[in-house]
C-alpha cells in the first residue's frame, strides 16, 4: 500500500544552497574511512557465490533545532542524528536482489542497514569501523538472501514486459561541497512565536494554534565501489503556523502558512507575521461560518501554488522511470513517449540544479542524488507532448542511463523521483484575465458556479493496478465563483480525477508562477520537492466533499477565548 | 458580640479562600482554575456532570552522553532547551457509591479508569490550561459512556455491591521546593564514558562496547478535586553499558545491563568504570564457554535474578488486588486481579522472608528510588507497609477501592508506572519500592557455601549461579570439588518466561546478608536467594556464518 500512495505535503523545512565544490573530498574523514572500508570489502565479495557486485555508503551528520510556541509559552529541543546507511547488490546489473518479486513483495529489496549514533569523528575512528563492518557484513548476507529469491521467482513468475536490466553502474564521480553552519537568533525567534502565538486568545474559533521554527543542517557523504565520493551539504529551515478549528459537524478547518529561508535576514518580520496570522485568522473566522461544497464537475482555475500540487501529482509520480517497468503500476504515460498528453502550450521539465525561484528557496534542489549521480534537468512534456521520464539507475526502455533523479531518505533504496517540477506556459494571461476566462467558461457551461483553488495543504495519487488509477487533492481555502461575479468561501471540498482526462483539460495558464514546497512520500521514503506552476484554468474539474471525523469540538469553550479572566 | 464575631468572621473568609494551600506556580494555578471551570461548567445535556478531577504535570530534565569503542556519540547541545510538560488528566462520574471507574467495557475497549496525557506542552500558564482542557473535555465524554455502559452491565448481571466503588480518605499533600535542574559537569562525563567504552577496544572479538551516562530528574506536580496535592522530585543516574561479540562457532551475542548510581561524583564515576571492568570481565569468561545440559538441584539466585523470583512467584499477585468489573474475558472475570487479596495470614514462604513495600522511601545507599510516592494517585498518602512477615502474608497494598467492609487505603493506588507514557491505563492497587530484609546475615560466600553443601548432599558435581537472567552472562556453574566457577551459555528454564510459581517461595534454603538495588521495570531492594531446586535445560541457538571479512583494526 505505501508503494501506491504518494503524498505530498508541507513539511518541515526547506533547503537553498548554491552549487560549488569548495573542499577536497580527500581531506574528508568520513569519506576516507567509508572508501577504505568499501575497497577492503568489495574485492572479496565479487568473490562471493552469488558476488556482491556493488556497496554503497552514505553517511548523515545533521543538527536540528526546534522551538514550537502555544499561547505565549515555548518550548525547545535540539537533536543531533549521525547514522549510516549501507546498501549491498548482489548478482549481477542484469538481475539482482533490487529486483521487485512478481506476485510477491512488489516493491524488491528496498530497506538497507543502517546505523545510528556512529561517528567518524573524535580521536578514535574505530567505532565507526566496526559500525561499518558489521552493517555490510548484514547487508550482503541480506542481499545474497534477496538475490536467491529473485533468481527462483524469475523461473516460476510470468515474463516482465520490460526485461531492462536492474542496475547500470553509476559514473564515478569527486565533489565536495561544505556549508558553514548558518546562525539563526534562536532567542529572538522564541521571542517573536511567542508574542504572535497569543493571537489566538480571545477565539472562540481557533480549537488549537502552533507556532513552530526548525533549524536543521549538516552534511551527507555518499560513497560507493565505483569510486564515488561526495560532500554534500544539508540545510532546511522554516518558520511556520498552523490553526486548526472543528465543528459541531466535525468538520476540521485549517489555516497555515509556512516560511522558507535560508538565513535569519529573509524570515518575516515581526510586523509581516502579525499581519499574516490576523489574515489568517479572519480566513479561519470565515471558514468557519461557509457553507459545505456539495459534489459536482464545474470548470475551475487552480491558482498557482495548488496548480504545482496537481503537477506532482498527476503527471510527475506517473513518470518516475523505475515504476514504467513495474508490471504492478498503472503505466499511464509508459507508451505515451512522443504523444501529445496535454494542452501543446503547456511544457514541464524537474530542474533540481534550480536553487531558487524569484528569490524563494527551492527545497527540491539537490547537486548529486542518492545513488551518486550528478542531477540534470530532465524535460518531461514539452509543447504539450511527452518526451522522457525521472530515471534513476534503474534503466528501462528507451531509457538506459539514470539522469540523477535517485533518491531516497536515509535507509532506503532509492528510486526515481522528483526534484523541482516545473510547469511552463508558453501562452499567458494576467491572474484577472484567467478569472474573466473562467467566468466565460462557467457560463458557456451552463454551470451554477465554477471554483477557485486558492490553497491546499497536499494530496495523493495511486498508480498501482490494482486500484484506479485516481488522485486526490485537498483544498484548504475554496471559493465558489458565480456567474455575476460574486465569490463565496465554501469549506469541505476535495479534487478527485484520474490523469490522462484532468490534465487535457488545461484551457490557459496565467503568468503569475509561485512555488509549493513541501516534502514527497513514497517508497523510498520523504524527499523534499518543489514544484512551480502559474495559475490555470481546467475546462472540468469533480468536486467532492470532504471526509468528516466523528469528533465534536470540545463542550467549554478554549481557556484562552475567555476574556479578562484572572491568570 | 455577635456583631464583633460577624465581622471576624468577614476578615477570615477571605482570607481562608485567596491562600492557596498548594505551591503558588504556573503548575497548580492552571490546574486548579480548570478543575474549577470543569466542576462548575463542564456538562453534557441527558448525563451525569464530573464529580471528580485530578491532574498531573511531569517534567523530565535528563543529560545523556553515551561512547561507543572509545569514541563519542555526537549529542546535541540540550543546555539551553526550554523542557516540557507532559500533562496527564483524569475525570469520574457518579458519585462514590457508584462512578464511572473500574470498568473495562469490551464494546468500547476502555480499562477501568481513564488518564489521557499530552507530551510536549510548552511550560506557561495558558498552554498548560489548553491542555488540561483538551483532555477534561476528551475523558469526560469517554467517561459519561463508560457510567453508562457500567450502569447497564451491573443491571444486567444483577451486581447489587454493598461495597461503594470508593472508601473516603483523607486528601494526601506533600511539598518539596523543586530548585532548577542542575545540570552535570558535560565534558567530565564524555570522558569518563570514552574512557570506559575504549575498554571494549582491548577484547579482540568485541564487535561493539558501548557506555552511556544518565543524569536526570523528573518533577512532579499533581492536584485532584478532593483538595490533595503533591510536588516532588525523583532524581535518577544511571550507566548503561551494551556489548555484542561473536563466539568462537560464529553465534552473535548481545548484552545490556544497566546500573544506578547515586549521583555523577568522583567516587561514582570511578564506581562505573569498576561496573564497566566487570562487565567486559564476564564477557571474556564467556566468550567460547560451554554449554549446559539439563539440570536439577539448588540454585543460587544472584538479587537481580531473585527479584525476579519473587515478582513472578508472589509479588505479582499482590498487587490490582481489587479486581475490575469486565465485561471482555471470558466468564467476566479479571484475570488481572492478584490472587493474594485475601490471603492476609496465609504462609507463602519459608520463615526467612520478610518483605516490604515502602513507597516513602527516596534512597537506598544513596540511590534515588523510582518509586517515591509520598501521595499515591488516588490522593491519598501513602503508607510503608509490610508485605510478607517471616513468610506469612501480612498486608496488601490498597487504594480507596475497598474489598471489604472495614477497607481503608494505605496509598497504594497507582497508575501503572509508564502509564504516563500512554494514552489510557487502569489505576489499581500497585506495589512502589519492594525490600526484602534477610532473617540472617550471610556474606556472598556464606551463601555459596550454603550453595556447595547442598550440591554435596544431594551428591551433585555441581551446582548453578544465576545473576542477570539466561543472556550470555547470566549463569555460572560452580563446581562441590574445588568451589571453582565457570560460565555456562545457553541454558533456560523450562519455559521462557522464569515460570516461577509460589511454590518455589517455599524451597528457600538461605537469604543472604547484602541487598542490592534492581531496578527494572519494578523497584526491588533484594539480596540473593538460595533455592533448593530448579530445573534448567538446553537451549539449541544455531550460529551465524562468519563475516566474510575479518573486522577491522
Amino acid at each position: 500500500m505505501k508503494k501506491l500512495l504518494f503524498l505530498f505535503f508541507f513539511f518541515s523545512s526547506s533547503l537553498v544552497l548554491l552549487a560549488q565544490e569548495n573542499c577536497r573530498v580527500q581531506d574528508e574523514l568520513p569519506l576516507k574511512l567509508m572508501s577504505a572500508e568499501i575497497k577492503r570489502s568489495i574485492k572479496t565479495f565479487k568473490k562471493l557465490k552469488p558476488p556482491v557486485y556493488y556497496l554503497s555508503y552514505t553517511y548523515e551528520d545533521t543538527t536540528r533545532q526546534t522551538l514550537l510556541a502555544r499561547q505565549g509559552a515555548l518550548y525547545s529541543r535540539g537533536d543531533r542524528t549521525t547514522a549510516v546507511s549501507v546498501f549491498a547488490r548482489a548478482g549481477s546489473p542484469k538481475m539482482d536482489n533490487t529486483r521487485p518479486l512478481k506476485g510477491g513483495n512488489a516493491e524488491g529489496e528496498n530497506s538497507l542497514q543502517v546505523k545510528m549514533g556512529v561517528t567518524p569523528f573524535d580521536d578514535n575512528p574505530l567505532a565507526f569501523k566496526m559500525a561499518l563492518w558489521s552493517a555490510t557484513q548484514n547487508m550482503a548476507e541480506k542481499a545474497q538472501e534477496g538475490f536467491a529469491r529473485v533468481q527462483i521467482n524469475s523461473k516460476t513468475a510470468s515474463v516482465r514486459q520490460d526485461d531492462s536490466d536492474d542496475f547500470v553502474l553509476p559514473p564515478a564521480s569527486m565533489y565536495c561541497h561544505e556549508q558553514e553552519p548558518q546562525s539563526f537568533d534562536l532567542e529572538k525567534i522564541g521571542e517573536l512565536l511567542n508574542e504572535v502565538s497569543t493571537l489566538v486568545r480571545g477565539n472562540k474559533f481557533v480549537q488549537d494554534s502552533n507556532f513552530s521554527f526548525s533549524l536543521e543542517q549538516g552534511h551527507r557523504y555518499f560513497t560507493d565501489s565505483v569510486g564515488t565520493q561526495l560532500k554534500t551539504p544539508v540545510l532546511f529551515a522554516r518558520l511556520s503556523y498552523n490553526l486548526i478549528n472543528l465543528l459541531d459537524d466535525g468538520s476540521e478547518l485549517y489555516r497555515f502558512r509556512t516560511y522558507d529561508v535560508i538565513n535569519e535576514n529573509q524570515l518575516p518580520t515581526k510586523e509581516q507575521l502579525l499581519a499574516d496570522v490576523r489574515q489568517s485568522l479572519e480566513e479561519l473566522e470565515k471558514l468557519s461560518k461557509a457553507p459545505e461544497a456539495d459534489p459536482i464537475t464545474v470548470p475551475a482555475i487552480l491558482k498557482n501554488r495548488a496548480m504545482a500540487v496537481f503537477v506532482h501529482e498527476v503527471l510527475g509520480h506517473r513518470v518516475e522511470g523505475h515504476r514504467q517497468k513495474l508490471d504492478s503500476f498503472g503505466k499511464t504515460f509508459t507508451s505515451k513517449v512522443g504523444q501529445l498528453v496535454t494542452a501543446p502550450f503547456i511544457s514541464i521539465v524537474d530542474d533540481a540544479t534550480l536553487s531558487s525561484f524569484n528569490g524563494e528557496p527551492l527545497r527540491g534542489f539537490y547537486e548529486y542524488d542518492d545513488e551518486g549521480v550528478k542531477v540534470r534537468p530532465v524535460t518531461l512534456v514539452e509543447n504539450g507532448i511527452l518526451r522522457g521520464f525521472l530515471m534513476s539507475s534503474s534503466p528501462i526502455n528507451g531509457f538506459p542511463t539514470s539522469n540523477g533523479h535517485g533518491r531516497a531518505e536515509l535507509g532506503a533504496l532509492p528510486v526515481a523521483r522528483m526534484g523541482v517540477t516545473r510547469l511552463m506556459a508558453s501562452q499567458t494571461v494576467s491572474y484577472d484575465e484567467l478569472e474573466k476566462k473562467l467566468l466565460a467558461e462557467i457560463r458557456a457551461q451552463h454551470k451554477p458556479y465554477g471554483y477557485i483553488i486558492d490553497d491546499l495543504s497536499g494530496g495523493f495519487t495511486m498508480t498501482d493496478t490494482f486500484f484506479p488509477q485516481v488522485f486526490k487533492l485537498e483544498p484548504k481555502l475554496v471559493y465558489r465563483l458565480y456567474p455575476d461575479g460574486r465569490k463565496e468561501v465554501v469549506r469541505g471540498a476535495e479534487i478527485v480525477g484520474t490523469p490522462l482526462v484532468s490534465f487535457s483539460q488545461i484551457l490557459a495558464a496565467a503568468n503569475d508562477d509561485a512555488v509549493f514546497n513541501g516534502t514527497c512520500g513514497a517508497e523510498s521514503g520523504w524527499v523534499p520537492v518543489s514544484a512551480i506552476a502559474p495559475s490555470v484554468l481546467i475546462r472540468s474539474l469533480e468536486i467532492e466533499k470532504t471526509g468528516k471525523s466523528n469528533f465534536k469540538p470540545p463542550l467549554l469553550p478554549p481557556p484562552y477565548a475567555l476574556q479578562g479572566e484572572k491568570k | 458580640m455577635k456583631r464583633i464575631l460577624y465581622v471576624m468572621v468577614l476578615f477570615l473568609v477571605p482570607g481562608i479562600l485567596t491562600a492557596a494551600p498548594w505551591p503558588n506556580n504556573e503548575f497548580f494555578r492552571a490546574m486548579n482554575d480548570e478543575m474549577q471551570r470543569t466542576l462548575k461548567q463542564l456538562r453534557l445535556k441527558g448525563h451525569p456532570d464530573p464529580y471528580y478531577v485530578a491532574y498531573w504535570a511531569k517534567q523530565s530534565h535528563s543529560v545523556n552522553v553515551r561512547a561507543q569503542m572509545g569514541t563519542l556519540v555526537p549529542m546535541a547541545d540540550t543546555s539551553k532547551n526550554k523542557i516540557p510538560v507532559q500533562i496527564s488528566a483524569l475525570v469520574s462520574v457518579g458519585s462514590d457509591k457508584e462512578d464511572a471507574l473500574n470498568f473495562v467495557d469490551a464494546s468500547t475497549y476502555m480499562p477501568g479508569v481513564i488518564l489521557s496525557t499530552r507530551a510536549s506542552v510548552p511550560v506557561g500558564y495558558e498552554s498548560i490550561r489548553q491542555a488540561l482542557w483538551e483532555l477534561t473535555d476528551d475523558i469526560y465524554l469517554s467517561v459519561v459512556n463508560l457510567y453508562q455502559a457500567k450502569k447497564a452491565y451491573k443491571q444486567k448481571k444483577n451486581i447489587q455491591d454493598k461495597l461503594p466503588d470508593i472508601v473516603p480518605a483523607k486528601p494526601g499533600r506533600f511539598v518539596e521546593e523543586i530548585p532548577p535542574f542542575q545540570r552535570p559537569d558535560l565534558p567530565r562525563l564524555e570522558q569518563a564514558v570514552k574512557e570506559m567504552s575504549a575498554l571494549g577496544n582491548e577484547i579482540a572479538f568485541i564487535e561493539n562496547f558501548s557506555a552511556g551516562i544518565n543524569s536526570g530528574r523528573n518533577d512532579i506536580y499533581f492536584l485532584n478535586s478532593r483538595g490533595a496535592f503533591a510536588q516532588y522530585m525523583r532524581p535518577q543516574v544511571s550507566l548503561t553499558l551494551r556489548a555484542s561479540w561473536r563466539q568462537p562457532n560464529g553465534k552473535k551475542e548481545n548484552e545490556m545491563l544497566k546500573y544506578d548510581l547515586p549521583d555523577t561524583s568522583d567516587a561514582s564515576l570511578a564506581q562505573m568504570k569498576v561496573y564497566a571492568q566487570e562487565f567486559l570481565a564476564r564477557i571474556e569468561r564467556a566468550h567460547g564457554a560451554k554449554s549446559g545440559d539439563t539440570y536439577i538441584g539448588p540454585v543460587l539466585l544472584k538479587p537481580r535474578m531473585a527479584a525476579t523470583l519473587l515478582w513472578n512467584a508472589i509479588l505479582n499477585d499482590m498487587q490490582q488486588t481489587k479486581p475490575l468489573l469486565r465485561t471482555d474475558t471470558h466468564d467476566d472475570d479479571d484475570p488481572s486481579a492478584g490472587k493474594l487479596n485475601k490471603k492476609r495470614g496465609v504462609r507463602v514462604s519459608t520463615d526467612l522472608l520478610t518483605i516490604y513495600d515502602r513507597p516513602l522511601a527516596r534512597d537506598f545507599e544513596g540511590i534515588a528510588l523510582a518509586r517515591f510516592s509520598p501521595v499515591d494517585d488516588e490522593g491519598v498518602a501513602s503508607e510503608n507497609i509490610t508485605l510478607v512477615e517471616n513468610g506469612y502474608v501480612k498486608e496488601i497494598p490498597l487504594s480507596q477501592r475497598p474489598i471489604s467492609p472495614k477497607h481503608r487505603s494505605n496509598g497504594h493506588g497507582f497508575f501503572d508506572y509508564f502509564a504516563m507514557n500512554v494514552t489510557v491505563q487502569s489505576l489499581r492497587e500497585r506495589l512502589t519500592n519492594v525490600f526484602v530484609e534477610p532473617k540472617e546475615q550471610l556474606t556472598d560466600r556464606q551463601m555459596e557455601e550454603k550453595l556447595l553443601a547442598r550440591c554435596r548432599e544431594l551428591g551433585l558435581e555441581y551446582g548453578y549461579i544465576i545473576y542477570d537472567g539466561f543472556g550470555p552472562l547470566g549463569i555460572e556453574r560452580i563446581y562441590t570439588a574445588d568451589g571453582h566457577k565457570e560460565t555456562i551459555l545457553d541454558l533456560n528454564t523450562d519455559s521462557d518466561n522464569f515460570n516461577f510459581m509460589p511454590r518455589d517461595l517455599r524451597s528457600v534454603l538461605a537469604v543472604g546478608g547484602k541487598k542490592e538495588l534492581v531496578h527494572d521495570y519494578e523497584v526491588t531492594i533484594t539480596p540473593s536467594i538460595l533455592l533448593s531446586e530448579m530445573e534448567l535445560v538446553p537451549k539449541d541457538p544455531k550460529p551465524h556464518r562468519k563475516p566474510f571479512i575479518e573486522r577491522p583494526k
